[in-house]
């Protein structure tokens, strides 16, 4: 297997299934003590022996048929329900400065591979699209669900702006129900919309990871000279001369994110800030494994 | 008031005000189109900042265009001209308050012409030299003035200021009794401008040799008084030679003044016979005899349009050498012209001081937005 994922060679696979099992295997490639192993009784697979796992993991009549090591991992049981909610909004079209990589796209990708650890532990995996064409995939185990909450994630399309949290009440209420709920978002609000959204998410038997996208422009405001700008959710432009007002936007910048990360913390969400601009596997590693460790604690 | 430049071809540099503005249009940074994602982390009033720099830009521009401008009409010479047919002012002088003023009110007068650019007529009295009443009609100052006005109805114009300087002498003011000199001023309510140029000359000089032959008996101080206020009057470089008898050897004169009992002169208007009469009651003798003199030189001019001559015969002159000749009239084309010069120098320098400031305060403020930032 690559061992490095490449996002144009990505873009290009049509498999839904195995582009989010390429994301997944590829971003937990190398780590030791395997996740999936478990005490569930449901055999998965055998695997070669990796320094870390524990001896009693050893599979002693597979090493005196071959002489070699072998793990005998099981598919561990597990009656979690992973929610996917993603942004829907047109800020979410913004696009990478160096690939046409879409926050879309990225929050796409990263759900998938959610979505593909979670099915292959066992885990039950939704899907709730904020956005104007808002769907909404509740959560199931099997494959077929699987395999729809994929198509349907790849069919989304964003455009207008962040709807407000009053028409998505019915389908939060099914998102607190042993649940991990994964917000996938650069939130960006009109008003306080994704304010009242991870409130009402966020419960005693919900553990919600807030996962906000940035580009590399948005983070660092690479652009010179006199520009006019469109907001992309409104529409409204505005004129200006980019070098003057960066060190304000930077100033800005930084008050939100870290004025974000604090309304996280106080709400008792996990808060990961991820530029898609950086590479994919870093970021997707980083996510599972926020991701893996809010499923442990809701667990 | 008329705006004119003595060198209109240098208007056609007025196209080079396009550089600057194609220029400023070419150079203006056309706005990059971006779509972005959240314009709420966009400070606002650093966009007004911008504003301020593009007015800056625009202010600079027209400072640009404002000090090329001074230089092409300093180039061009512009210059605020009165046209002839629209004097605000004329002073209107008989001979007798010319013969009866002091050396100080007459001073005074010319140079009050000078500095308003104003202009002095002398009555002509040819014009009503012929008329039989001239002891009684002729001499009087009004009938004067209404005599010049019907024979120079362009000369003067609607709103122009006509002043009269007059004596109390029977022969100006027929039962009127003013003091000595006194000014008498008409506003004109309407007369249809109109400008009649006389003919150029083709003299370079006005020199004049005049002797004054005072057998049998010596010429009057009036007279005198009189002939020595006709220099400066009408520039004219006159030498006088008081003689008892005219020398034979003396070949190179204009003119020869005899002072005799008759009035009278000689076919060639060069030797005049002036009586003791003529020379202190006709006290309009040394426009007549200064007439002469034009004449004599060749300026086809009548003193009666001395406003005019005046500029005619400097035209084929420079205007400095017009200047040294004419010192006592006013010179359009020299002194004005220099003034109005003038005014073009300060103009495109307080166009290059302004232009100076507006940089550097520019400067100043970006290195103290740089420092802040």
């Amino acid at each position: 297997m690559n061992t490095t994922l490449n996002a144009a060679l990505l873009a290009q696979l049509s498999d839904l299934e195995l582009r989010a099992k390429i994301i997944a295997q590829g971003a937990l490639h190398g780590q030791h003590a395997s996740r999936q192993r478990g005490s569930g009784v449901e055999f998965s697979q055998f695997r070669a022996y990796e320094p870390g796992d524990a001896m009693s993991l050893l599979d002693w009549k597979l090493f005196a048929r071959s002489d070699r090591y072998y793990v005998r991992e099981a598919m561990r049981e597990s009656n979690l329900n992973i929610w996917a909610v993603l942004d829907g909004s047109a800020s979410m079209l913004e696009h990478s400065s160096g690939s046409n990589l879409t926050k879309l796209q990225y929050a796409q990708w990263l759900i998938s591979a959610i979505f593909y650890v979670g099915h292959r532990q066992g885990d039950a995996v939704g899907l709730l699209c904020a956005g104007q064409n808002g769907a909404f995939i509740p959560a199931q185990t099997t494959r077929q669900h699987y395999y729809r909450c994929l198509m349907q994630l790849d069919s989304v399309t964003a455009q207008g702006v962040f709807p407000d949290t009053t028409a998505l009440q019915h389908q939060f209420s099914k998102l607190q129900r042993n649940a991990l709920t994964v917000v996938v978002s650069d939130f960006y609000q009109q008003g306080t919309e994704i304010d009242k959204m991870l409130t009402r998410l966020k419960s005693t038997h919900t553990d919600v990871l807030s996962i906000q996208l940035e580009t590399r422009d948005e983070a660092e405001f690479n652009f010179h000279g006199l520009v006019k700008m469109t907001e992309r959710e409104t529409g409204r432009q505005r004129k200006f001369d980019a070098d003057a007002v960066r060190p304000g936007y930077l100033a800005k910048r930084r008050d939100f994110n870290r004025s974000l990360a604090q309304r996280c913390a106080t709400r008792g969400i996990t808060h990961l800030c991820v530029n898609i601009d950086e590479p994919i596997e870093q970021n997707i590693r980083a996510v599972l494994q926020a991701t893996a460790d809010s499923a442990e604690s809701v667990r | 008031m008329a705006w004119g430049v003595s060198d209109s071809t240098v208007l056609w540099a007025f196209a080079l005000l396009a550089v600057p503005l194609l220029i400023h249009l070419f150079s203006r940074s056309k706005a990059q189109s971006h779509v972005f994602s959240f314009l709420a982390l966009i400070p606002v009033e650093k966009m007004r900042q911008r504003s301020r720099i593009a007015l800056t830009q625009k202010r600079l521009l027209a400072l640009r265009i404002l000090l090329l401008s001074a230089i092409i009409l300093w180039l061009a010479g512009l210059h605020i001209t009165t046209p002839y047919s629209a004097q605000d002012e004329i002073h209107f002088i008989t001979p007798s308050w010319l013969a009866n003023a002091t050396q100080a009110q007459r001073d005074d007068l010319f140079e009050k012409a000078d500095k308003a650019n104003q202009h002095i007529i002398l009555p002509d009295t040819h014009l009503v030299a012929e008329r039989s009443s001239l002891q009684d009609t002729a001499s009087n100052t009004w009938h004067r003035v209404g005599e010049w006005l019907r024979y120079q109805p362009g000369a003067l114009s609607s709103g122009a200021q006509l002043t009269v300087y007059a004596t109390d002498a029977m022969t100006d003011y027929v039962g009127q009794k003013v003091p000595l000199p006194h000014r008498v001023q008409w506003q004109l309510i309407s007369m249809i401008p109109k400008v009649d140029p006389l003919p150029t000359s083709t003299s370079s000089a006005i020199h004049a040799t005049v002797y004054l032959v005072e057998d049998p008996q010596p010429a009057a101080p009036a007279f005198m008084a009189a002939l020595a206020a006709l220099q400066p009057l009408t520039g004219l470089n006159l030498t006088i030679k008081r003689q008892r008898d005219l020398p034979e050897n003396v070949d190179v004169f204009d003119a020869v003044i005899r002072f005799s009992r008759e009035f009278e002169k000689s076919p060639d208007n060069r030797v005049w016979h002036v009586s003791e009469f003529d020379h202190t009651t006709r006290a309009d003798f040394p426009l007549r005899l200064a007439d002469a003199l034009f004449s004599a030189a060749q300026h086809n001019i009548a003193l009666s349009q001395l406003t005019v001559p005046h500029d005619l015969i400097t035209s084929p002159l420079s205007p400095t050498a017009a200047q040294e000749r004419n010192v006592a009239l006013p010179n359009p084309m020299s002194k004005d012209l220099s003034a109005n010069s003038a005014t073009s120098e300060l103009i495109a320098g307080i166009a290059f001081i302004l232009l100076l400031m507006e940089r550097l305060f520019s400067e100043f403020v970006t290195r103290r937005r740089a420092s802040h930032d």
